[in-house]
């Protein structure tokens, strides 16, 4: 060998020695450090975002679903002149550019700068390619139908996470737990995909709610509020027989796509968190209790002739002079003279006993967060006044739904019913993970509710107080209500401020739908018939023509009979 | 001549050994690559399907909102002066089971107030 080829070999003698020593030092000696390095440099670790579960009414109408959504952030470290920057996103989202500043100026390795854009603004800052600006893929809330429905289906913040109605009551079902993906990516950051989609999704949920319903019940609810001029207005429609909540809706209301402009004024949902005295249409109560326990019958008479009772040392009268009426009348009329007899004749502790079977003093459960249970004092805290206020609604105080669950059990035949507005649960695969049972218990007889369903009906008939709540061609069973509101200044019934409202059920005798409208304070009338009883003939007659319900006296005239199936 | 007939065999061996060592050596290669490119078109084929899936929620989002009872009722009734039926005007047919719906007519004698019905 020549020295050239000596020196050559050496060299690649030692070259190979060097890639050797190199690739023993990677791969032997430090190979737990280089290879962490490469799993930090190979692959991306995403959060999979959580795919909240979709909300449906009951025909299947989607009320919640989501919207898919990148997130701006941005890495300081990187950024190499914020003041440019600012300026430029500042025209894409709607942020002052000093705000964004202090963003891209701060210390932090991870700042927000603008969270669930929609996707073309999206698409503007990505063309951009500004250094240090990032994008995350979230998932956003979309309620399609705006406001309505809006205290049923409540909403989620912006890390979807349900804060009020379905949203929050059900969470820990319409979300799942956020999981990990990992991912190869090359130098550039390219990322190189195995094919493997993961996806993580909540269960659905499917409302008793029917859309077409509820919009029929807002559409009047608001018609009323614009023309009593009211502060405040609530309407629940339900099935009687099973408690299924068919539409619930309360005035003022707000939009579920905007709850940062909306206050708690708006978000209650009164139907189930506010109590007040129902007045008149707790009358039913002292009437079911003195019929089922056998102390009046229909012919009974009572002399109401004087105007006023005087109960407890302090005389409750009547709007105007009665004279001697029947118990059908008492009802029909509204007296309260006569409705005090009644209870008189019946005694405080089977009024209180009937009070508490009718599911008053106590949660209806219906699966809505809030619910609260009113007030209903036993017996030994009554004063001596207490048998002649309660029986005619006052010094008890209720919620709009426990007054159309006792409404029910007149309507159903005798039955108490648990209210719900969850009917199904799906899995994201569609499989049935939870159905509501109606739940139902017998409290009164069927004698005493047929007797008492007619007298109802009268309350709709020319000569009771709500003949503008009847619907034409089917025949409407209802009481009115019109209960004086405490004044909080002096602690006294106001003199101005009432509450007006109608419960009842249609059509009378197979009833399809059980619905109570409570107006807070009307201004111009006050009576539960002129303001209120006209709303439940609006909506009902609307709600009957939409669910296809035939007129009573269809059979009767000769037409044909109808039938959806 | 045996010893040299052998050792002849013994050198195409050996090259067709060191070949195919090349050829398994660039074949795992090419495979790698390929598998790399492969998964380089899936990764834009999911970068476009996710456009896509965003581009078909926006979609759908939309069309849950047109659907709306209330815009029906709006556009309804500006548009073509459509409202809820007059339930005293609504007649109902019951429909048999086994056979095909009722066909529901004025009848051509007396359109006052009675109804033909066509099968």
């Amino acid at each position: 060998m020549n020295r050239r080829t000596v020196i050559l070999v050496t060299v690649i003698s030692f070259s190979f020695l060097a890639v050797l020593f190199r690739l023993s030092d990677i791969m032997l000696l430090n190979h737990g450090w280089f290879s962490a390095k490469a799993r930090v440099q190979q692959i991306k670790k995403e959060v999979v975002p959580v795919k909240r579960g979709i909300i449906f009414d009951r025909r299947g109408r989607e009320l919640a679903i989501n919207l898919e959504t990148e997130s701006v952030y941005s890495n300081p470290s990187e950024i190499s002149s914020p003041d440019d920057i600012s300026s430029v996103l500042s025209k894409v989202i709607s942020q002052e550019p000093d705000i964004i500043f202090a963003k891209l100026n701060s210390d932090k390795k991870f700042n927000w700068i603008e969270r669930k854009l929609d996707m073309e603004r999206t698409q503007m800052i990505k063309d951009m390619k500004i250094k240090g600006i990032g994008f995350l893929p979230e998932m956003k809330r979309f309620y399609p139908k705006g406001a309505l429905a809006s205290h049923i289906i409540g909403f989620v913040n912006p890390d979807n996470n349900g804060l009020e109605g379905i949203e929050r009551k059900y969470e820990k079902y319409l979300s799942a737990r956020s999981e990990n993906a990992y991912m190869l990516r090359d130098a550039k950051g390219n990322i190189l995909s195995d094919g493997l989609t993961k996806e993580i999704k909540g269960n659905n949920i499917v409302l008793t709610i029917d859309e077409g319903l509820q919009y029929i019940l807002e559409k009047n609810l608001d018609a009323a509020m614009l023309k009593w001029k009211a502060a405040s207005a609530t309407a629940i429609m339900m099935d009687p027989y099973t408690g299924e909540i068919l539409a619930m809706a309360n005035r003022p209301a707000y939009n579920l796509n905007n709850t940062s402009e909306a206050d708690m004024h708006q978000m209650r949902n009164r139907a189930i968190t506010d109590c007040y005295e129902p007045g008149s249409t707790f009358k039913i109560i002292v009437g079911v209790a003195a019929l089922e326990e056998g102390v009046v019958n229909l012919r009974s008479k009572f002399d109401c002739s004087a105007g006023h009772v005087d109960v407890g040392g302090n005389k409750i009268r009547d709007s105007h002079r009665h004279g001697v009426l029947t118990f059908e009348e008492i009802i029909q009329k509204s007296s309260n003279v006569g409705t005090i007899k009644v209870g008189l004749s019946l005694g405080k502790s089977k009024i209180y006993d009937y009070i508490k079977k009718l599911g008053f003093g106590e949660k209806t459960g219906i699966d809505l967060a809030g619910e609260v249970s009113g007030i209903v004092r036993p017996p030994e805290r009554w004063s001596g006044m207490s048998i002649g206020a309660i029986s005619i609604g006052q010094e008890i105080a209720v919620t709009p739904l426990q007054i159309l669950r006792a409404y029910s059990v007149i309507a159903n035949g005798g039955f108490l019913v648990k209210p719900y507005v969850v009917s199904e649960i799906l899995s994201p695969e569609g499989k049935v993970i939870y159905k509501t049972v109606a739940e139902t218990e017998r409290i009164i007889s069927e004698k005493t509710i047929n007797t008492f369903r007619g007298i109802l009906k009268k309350v709709t008939e020319d000569g009771g107080t709500a003949k503008g709540a009847s619907v034409a061609g089917n025949q409407v069973a209802g009481k009115t209500g019109t209960a004086q509101i405490i004044d909080p200044k002096t602690k006294k019934y106001s003199r101005d401020k009432f509450i007006s409202s109608f419960v009842g059920f249609v059509p009378a005798d197979e009833p399809r739908l059980a619905m109570i409208v409570v107006i807070h304070e009307p201004k111009g009338q006050i009576y539960g018939g002129v303001v209120a009883g006209p709303v439940f003939r609006a909506i009902a007659d609307e709600a009957l023509s939409y669910l296809s319900v035939p007129r009573d006296d269809s059979a009767a005239k000769g037409l044909l009979l109808v039938s959806s199936h | 001549m045996r010893h040299r007939k052998k050792n002849r065999l013994t050198g195409i061996l050996k090259v067709l050994s060191v070949l195919l060592f090349i050829l398994s050596i660039f074949t795992v290669v090419w495979l790698r690559s390929s598998l790399v490119s492969l998964e380089y078109k899936i990764s834009n084929l999911e970068a476009k399907k996710t456009q896509m899936m965003k581009e078909k929620k926006k979609l759908a989002a939309e069309r849950a909102a047109l659907l709306s009872i209330e815009r029906f009722e709006k556009v309804a009734a500006i548009g073509t002066h459509f409202a809820f039926p007059d339930r005293v005007n609504v007649a109902y047919v019951r429909k048999a089971r086994d056979k095909g719906p009722f066909k529901v007519s004025l009848s051509a004698s007396s359109k006052k107030d009675s109804l033909k019905i066509v099968q």
